[in-house]
């Protein structure tokens, strides 16, 4: 499995992800200073994490594009499948890969916006509040979102369209994020983990025939 | 043992369509095996099948001694091959396309890109993205790739397909010396009669599912194979229509 990661990660290029990282990071960070300044209200871990969901669930169905629905549009999983590889394992390791550079981008902007937010809260630029433990719950909470994200995969694996798997994230965070601030979808644990174990269960659906059918692509 | 593939009965429908209807083949090792057959006759369906790309619904298909379907991935290993087109991940190059190969297949072989270029007549395109090669130029490239980790058997699904008779030539010059030379045993489809009588062994036809007819090139006096084979298959079509 970890091989199998390691040849996924030389089709993605690296150094252009970590330049779109930046990219959206300083973007967001633009965006809550539109939002922060001259409010009554402080900026809290609720808008940061909202802010990470519209844009890396979005993000994810783009890898998961990339990275899956794309090679059987382009029938190179027809290639892939006669390797000497379990088919389950290949498509496991690109989900993982997938998931993992989502992850770590989201968090790694979460602490960038962080970061930055405390040093201008105190700089008395903008009010910002938000404690260490808030942050650990929305590090967690992000893994219900790729879950909840993984219901792309579902819907672009029965069209074997790139389009549809973006369309469907567009989807997602629009339910999920559409009422930003109080009365959020997102706001309501339950409800996120609810949906993120829709996604896990939408995973297995995608995954789960992958060598036991025929490969119709 | 002198068998490399062995098909026993294989049927595959897809829904009420019978694609394969009992089909039973033998391909010997070292050997080049030409599958004749109209379009949608049934070749690349048996193709897949043999490769586990489709399940087929009864009989046995196995590669060198191992049965398909038995989650054997390790079969793979034995078996290079090009189904349909050639695909590649259009935007890396021929280098790294190929790297990628011996990734998944034995990276051992990597060193050895620079000799299968060459002798696929593609040397010095190693840095080229291979988006930005013809269709005769993806087609050796594949046939490279399919050989590059040195399999027992090559499937070749239609390779001139679409080619120019330049490139034509070229692959059917390519698929004779992989035979003759490394004695890799090679299984090659086409509806171009005339192409697989100059590189085939032996001659099997599809015809609607059905496997009607095998010739031993070696052995056969018929002089007009083209007339021969549309006898055979008007033959076979009016019995059963009959």
């Amino acid at each position: 499995m970890l091989e199998l990661m390691k040849i996924e990660l030389k089709k993605f290029n690296l150094i252009a992800h970590l330049i779109q990282l930046a990219i959206a990071s300083v973007t967001l960070l633009a965006l809550i200073n539109l939002i922060a300044i001259g409010e009554a209200y402080p900026i809290t871990t609720i808008e940061l994490s909202l802010l990470c969901l519209l844009t890396f669930v979005i993000w994810q169905g783009v890898l998961i594009a990339k990275f899956i629905v794309s090679e059987f549009r382009d029938k190179t999983i027809q290639l892939l499948f006669t390797y000497p590889v379990d088919r389950k394992k290949l498509i496991l390791s690109k989900l993982v890969i997938v998931n993992g550079i989502i992850y770590v981008s989201m968090l790694a902007t979460l602490l960038f916006l962080h970061g930055t937010l405390t040093a201008l809260n105190f700089m008395t630029i903008l009010d910002y509040s938000a404690s260490l433990q808030q942050l650990g719950v929305t590090a967690l909470m992000f893994i219900a979102f790729l879950m909840v994200g993984m219901i792309a995969l579902f819907a672009g694996m029965l069209k074997k369209s790139t389009i549809a798997t973006i369309v469907t994230s567009v989807v997602l965070v629009l339910v999920f994020g559409g009422s930003m601030g109080e009365g959020s979808l997102m706001e309501a644990v339950p409800v996120v983990l609810v949906f993120g174990a829709i996604g896990a269960l939408f995973t297995f659906l995608s995954i789960k025939d992958l060598g036991k059918k025929d490969l119709l692509v | 043992m002198n068998t490399a593939i062995q098909i026993n009965e294989v049927s595959k429908s897809f829904g009420k369509q019978e694609i394969l209807k009992s089909v039973t083949m033998e391909i010997k090792k070292g050997e080049i095996y030409g599958l004749l057959g109209a379009n949608g006759a049934g070749k690349t369906t048996l193709m897949k099948a043999m490769l586990d790309l489709v399940k087929s619904d009864s009989g046995t298909i196995s590669i060198m001694g191992k049965m398909v379907g038995t989650n054997d991935e390790d079969i793979f290993r034995k078996i290079g091959n090009i189904i349909e087109t050639p695909v590649f991940y259009q935007n890396l190059s021929v280098e790294d396309n190929l790297k990628l190969h011996c990734d998944y297949v034995d990276p051992s072989y990597k060193q050895e890109i620079d000799d299968i270029l060459r002798l696929v007549g593609l040397e010095g395109v190693n840095k080229r993205k291979v988006k930005t090669l013809s269709l005769g130029m993806k087609q050796r490239l594949a046939i490279g790739r399919a050989f590059l980790c040195r399999p027992d058997i090559l499937i070749l699904d239609e390779p001139i397909n679409g080619l120019d008779p330049k490139g034509i030539v070229d692959v059917r010059e390519l698929i004779l010396r992989l035979n003759k030379e490394y004695g890799v045993t090679i299984l090659i489809s086409s509806h171009i009669i005339s192409e697989l009588a100059k590189v085939s062994d032996t001659i099997g036809i599809l015809d609607n599912g059905y496997f009607i007819e095998e010739i031993s090139m070696a052995t056969t006096e018929v002089t007009d194979l083209e007339e021969y084979f549309l006898d055979i298959l008007t033959k076979s079509s009016l019995r059963r229509s009959a």
